[in-house]
């Protein structure tokens, strides 16, 4: 098979994964500024994009986790994966997040990604092809960890503010946390760019090392960084408000103490673990320090049926995109005709979901409105579609 | 350097279950004293610069402000120390500035 059109294939589907990934996960950074209204819609989803773009650049430790971690290398450092495969991998993601953000639950872009890319290497290499030690060490594990991780220091940061400020009575507090959550919520922003963006760039490194294009083990080159960071950015700017209004407000009511408490937290779990190299979920962890803040102050403000949702959402995200990328891959591994399938399948489904999502549109007009009767209406409409 | 060499400190050591505890504990540890310094030291600012400000404005309705000028200079202290901390954090997990 010609090798130049799949690695164009591939750069493409992951540019266009990138793009869902800015918008469905520009709920995480910005959910509580504007669930408490501390930052307009507009002006947080373009410090936002903003933000990201910077991100992207700053550090590329998870791109080269994500290039050469999980998957088993021959001897000479190239990954037991062909470039069908890949693109198969990522179709599978990029299916699984439009189809989390229709149904509005912050699932994990991240475990999209790797389960797809797993699940085509197993059925197009064999089990061998997948470095389980790897998987579970820098994947697994955090991803388990770090929502509690988050959410426990949450917890302790919206207690302490909360006792600090005796409950955020006193004068000028409200305001005062309001105008910290504008910076806690760009840190997020940025703590996105430099473990969110990564993904895509080490995916792509990735398919340049296995067509030969790049060296083993080397990091992602510049022009892959700044396309990763534009997608992102471009997706972040394009707003998700669906998954934002799930996060800002159906979760619990977020004060601006606890909105500053779980965003800082949220950031700087997300930071260090960038640095470390461990591609987190900021989607997991950023709920998790959501619902931390919501025990810092009060337990019974928590909507256990919401959060509930979300954990299953994460656990069924990485063996599910695994089976869909599987199937992807057996497809495309095939033949050139059986790619051309695979790819507009992809498209034909992405295409599907935008339109199902526009019949019930969450936007910046509505992004906060949380009436109840209605989200019920729309859990019961999208349980029965989906 | 703390952060970052560290981390590196700890990198390859995989110990129980082929685990990098070590830098998982280290993520855990790093985050709760980051963000409880911040928030801890923001709350104090903010309450330090409430001060003479509760009886004010709920008695007599008037919004004038009868602060100390030493819980005025503590209190932007306090914000300034913790804007402070989150610039250094920033730092050091940016590999180009090492």
């Amino acid at each position: 098979m010609d090798i130049l059109l799949p690695v164009l294939l591939v750069v493409v589907i992951a540019l266009v994964f990138d793009f869902t990934n800015g918008f469905h996960d520009t709920a995480n950074a910005m959910a509580t500024s504007v669930a408490t209204g501390a930052l307009k819609p507009r002006v947080a989803v373009l410090i936002s994009a903003v933000l990201n773009l910077v991100g992207a650049f700053l550090s590329t430790a998870v791109a080269k986790t994500v290039s050469s971690g999980i998957l088993t290398e021959s001897a000479k450092g190239i990954p037991h994966i062909t470039t069908a495969m890949i693109f198969a991998g990522v179709v599978g993601a990029v299916l699984w997040n439009l189809g989390t953000w229709w149904l509005g639950l912050p699932s994990s872009s991240t475990h999209a990604l790797f389960g797809g890319l797993i699940g085509a290497a197993i059925i197009g290499s064999g089990f061998d092809a997948v470095n389980f030690a790897g998987v579970v060490s820098k994947i697994v594990l955090p991803a388990i960890l770090s929502p509690f991780i988050a959410g426990g220091v949450a917890l302790i940061a919206t207690f302490l503010a909360y006792r600090i400020t005796k409950m955020a009575t006193l004068r000028g507090t409200e305001r005062g946390f309001r105008h910290a959550q504008t910076v806690s919520a760009s840190l997020v922003s940025l703590a996105h760019g430099t473990n969110d963006a990564q993904k895509t760039m080490g995916v792509i490194t990735l398919t340049l090392i296995v067509a030969g294009y790049q060296a083993a083990n080397t990091g992602p080159q510049v022009w892959v960084i700044t396309a990763c960071g534009l997608a992102i950015a471009l997706g972040t700017y394009t707003g998700g408000w669906r998954i934002m209004r799930t996060v800002g407000k159906r979760i619990t009511d977020i004060e601006s103490p606890q909105g500053f408490a779980a965003e800082t937290s949220a950031a700087s779990t997300i930071l260090i673990s960038s640095t470390l190299g461990f591609p987190l979920s900021t989607t997991q962890v950023t709920s998790g320090s959501v619902v931390g803040a919501g025990l810092g102050k009060k337990l019974a403000s928590i909507r256990w049926g919401v959060v509930g949702r979300i954990a299953i959402a994460w656990v069924i995200t990485l063996p599910a995109a695994a089976i869909v990328g599987g199937l992807a891959a057996w497809l495309a591994s095939s033949s050139t005709t059986g790619l051309i399938v695979v790819a507009v399948a992809a498209l034909a489904g992405g295409i599907g979901f935008v339109l199902l999502a526009r019949r019930r549109p969450v936007t910046r007009h509505n992004v906060n409105e949380d009436d109840n009767a209605r989200s019920n209406r729309e859990t019961v409409g999208a349980e029965t579609k989906g | 350097m703390g952060i970052v060499r560290a981390a590196t400190g700890s990198d390859g050591s995989a110990g129980f279950l082929g685990v990098d505890w070590g830098s998982i504990a280290w993520v855990c540890v790093v985050a709760l004293v980051v963000t409880v310094l911040v928030v801890t030291l923001y709350s104090l600012g903010l309450r330090l610069l409430s001060v003479g400000t509760e009886r004010t404005s709920s008695e007599s309705g008037s919004e004038q402000i009868h602060r100390p000028a030493i819980a005025t200079a503590a209190g932007w202290a306090c914000i300034a120390v913790g804007a402070i901390a989150v610039l250094y954090g920033v730092y050091q997990v940016i590999p180009a500035f090492h």
